[in-house]
């Protein structure tokens, strides 16, 4: 029997409800989360932030609800573009599947949480360069 | 009560405490539905470096390997079921050209593209090895077809066309010079279009530096292409990299490389210990290292004396030493990683070159591999050409060993590495 591939197209319609609830619930995430962001934000700004947001959680291979609005506050915090900047590339970094890294990406982004809570706690990320 | 003098909390380390509080209920399955399910568009691709020392020529080398050489190649690559070969150390004979013209003679310096013409016979033996893989070669050159060199070196690509695999291009980039590790300032770099079923071709972009220290006063290849964000990096360097690492700290820092598996074995061939003593004790009266190459026995009866040490001989493939001069290195500077390396390995050559019926007994305790064997009648075909090998030898392990020795430096004092690397798709926009 000849395999189904399921195309493009397919798999966008088969996305797109997911996306939809995922979205409500980094929006909802934003305005509860961090109010002070969210309200900072004009019009659409917020939706195309956490749009943009989503997006590059899916590039890092984030793929649960709870990873990608963990990642949202990351991003709203810090801003997006991580590659971008040398004071936010270690950021990146930290979510690239390097050898010596967990192969999770899941268990990366935990690390990484992690790690941003202790730096901020030792004052190592100056203020300024995020949405914060 | 806020406390009296307590330091000053960041409202970003409260924010996002606080969010990582209100996500725990959030559920940990999968929301996003990721191209092709959950998997990531990607393929295998089993990529072999080869520095060839000086082939097409050189001051250890004639221009022309034997056939039986060429055929050790093409065999080994085939028996790797390598998908992209890079060829390193492809020399060019200097030549004068003499032009007349009304009986005025007029002399000119040229390259004799030797280096390229061996590469073609590989190319050839190959296509008749492994015909299935649709075999192709690409070799660096300027718009108007002419050879590049950097040292008077330059370096060669064999890739499968089988599968409807595509030659994107092939330029030359800038890269990083470095006496030390023998390296120009140039990298070759060759694209290839990797169709996938079900979904769209992949890019697959693997540099490799183009030649060798520059000569004082040499004309630059030109530079006609730009650093891709990802790559694979095969690099081959003429120093003990593990000895030499602020040169590949350097190396990998020009191109901005992110990743560096270094070998676990030795992938440049060492001189066994009567090559290595008879160059570093000025007392022996007599080099008998050329009269029987592959008698060891004799070697250690008639030049060894009380005031030297022991000799210490490989028995078994795996005594047989050697330093890492090869590295595959990857950038991924892309948010979704495209090139992940699997393995790299170097190709024991020792057990490539060895029979069937000696692999057990000199092959050493490695599990079978792939190259086991593949050398063993190109081995024979060299026995039977070189008379210096000593055809009365005894068929002691040492003896095989020095003599697969012999051979193997006649083909390359590099080892072939093989690196398995996984080629991923780059990252859609999950809203695309």
């Amino acid at each position: 029997m000849a395999p189904l591939t399921i195309r493009a197209e397919q798999m966008r319609a088969l996305r797109a409800p997911f996306l939809q609830r995922l979205f409500d619930a980094a929006i909802e995430h934003a305005h509860r989360c961090h109010a002070d962001v969210a309200a900072s934000l004009h019009g659409d700004d917020l939706a195309a932030h956490v749009h943009s947001a989503i997006d590059s959680a899916a590039a890092y291979d984030l793929a649960s609800q709870r990873d990608v609005l963990r990642f949202v506050s990351l991003t709203l915090v810090f801003g997006g573009s991580w590659n971008d900047a040398p004071g936010t590339r270690w950021m990146h970094d930290a979510l690239m599947p390097h050898a010596g890294a967990s192969r999770d990406a899941s268990m990366r982004l935990h690390a990484f949480y992690g790690e941003a809570l202790a730096r901020l706690s030792r004052g190592e990320i100056p203020a300024g360069s995020g949405l914060a | 009560m806020k406390l009296a003098g307590a330091p000053d909390t960041d409202p970003r380390l409260a924010a996002l405490a606080a969010a990582d509080d209100a996500t725990a209920d959030a559920s940990a399955a999968d929301a996003i539905v990721l191209p092709c399910g959950a998997v990531v568009p990607q393929l295998e691709l089993a990529v072999l470096v080869w520095n060839i020392r000086e082939l097409g020529g050189g001051f250890h080398m004639p221009p022309a390997r034997p056939d039986y050489c060429i055929d050790a190649y093409a065999a080994l690559i085939a028996a790797m079921q390598a998908d992209v070969c890079v060829l390193a150390g492809l020399r060019g004979t200097p030549e004068r050209v003499v032009t007349s013209q009304d009986g005025v003679f007029t002399y000119a310096d040229a390259v004799n593209d030797t280096g390229i013409a061996e590469a073609k016979k590989i190319l050839a033996s190959l296509q008749k090895a492994a015909a299935d893989g649709d075999w192709a070669l690409s070799t660096p050159a300027d718009s108007s077809g002419v050879a590049l060199y950097e040292g008077g070196t330059t370096s060669a690509f064999l890739y499968k066309k089988a599968g409807g695999r595509t030659l994107i291009g092939l330029d030359t980039l800038n890269g990083r010079a470095d006496a030390t590790l023998g390296l120009g300032g140039h990298l070759a770099h060759l694209s290839l279009k990797l169709p996938l079923e079900g979904d769209d071709p992949l890019t697959f972009d693997l540099l490799t530096p183009l030649g060798a220290t520059a000569a004082k006063g040499e004309k630059a290849p030109t530079v006609d292409g730009t650093q891709p964000t990802s790559f694979v990096l095969a690099f081959s360097a003429s120093d003990d990299l593990t000895a030499q690492r602020g040169p590949l700290d350097a190396v990998q820092s020009a191109v901005t490389a992110d990743s560096r598996p270094l070998l676990a074995h030795g992938s440049v061939l060492g001189d066994s210990f009567w090559h290595a003593t008879t160059r570093s004790a000025g007392g022996l009266l007599d080099d008998f290292t050329a009269i029987g190459a592959a008698d060891l026995e004799r070697h250690d009866a008639e030049m060894h004396w009380e005031a030297l040490p022991d000799p210490k001989h490989a028995g078994t493939s795996t005594d047989v030493a050697g330093s890492v001069g090869d590295a595959v290195l990857t950038r991924n500077a892309e948010p979704r990683a495209r090139y992940a390396v699997r393995e790299v390995r170097v190709i024991d050559m020792m057990r490539a070159a060895l029979g069937a019926d000696e692999i057990t007994t000199v092959g050493g305790d490695a599990a079978p591999c792939d190259e086991d064997s593949s050398l063993g009648a190109m081995r024979a075909s060299h026995r039977t050409a070189t008379p210096y090998l000593g055809p009365d030898a005894p068929t002691t392990p040492t003896n095989i060993v020095a003599e697969c020795a012999d051979f193997l430096h006649l083909l390359s004092d590099h080892w072939p590495v093989l690196a398995t690397l996984v080629v991923r798709a780059p990252a859609p926009a999950a809203h695309a």
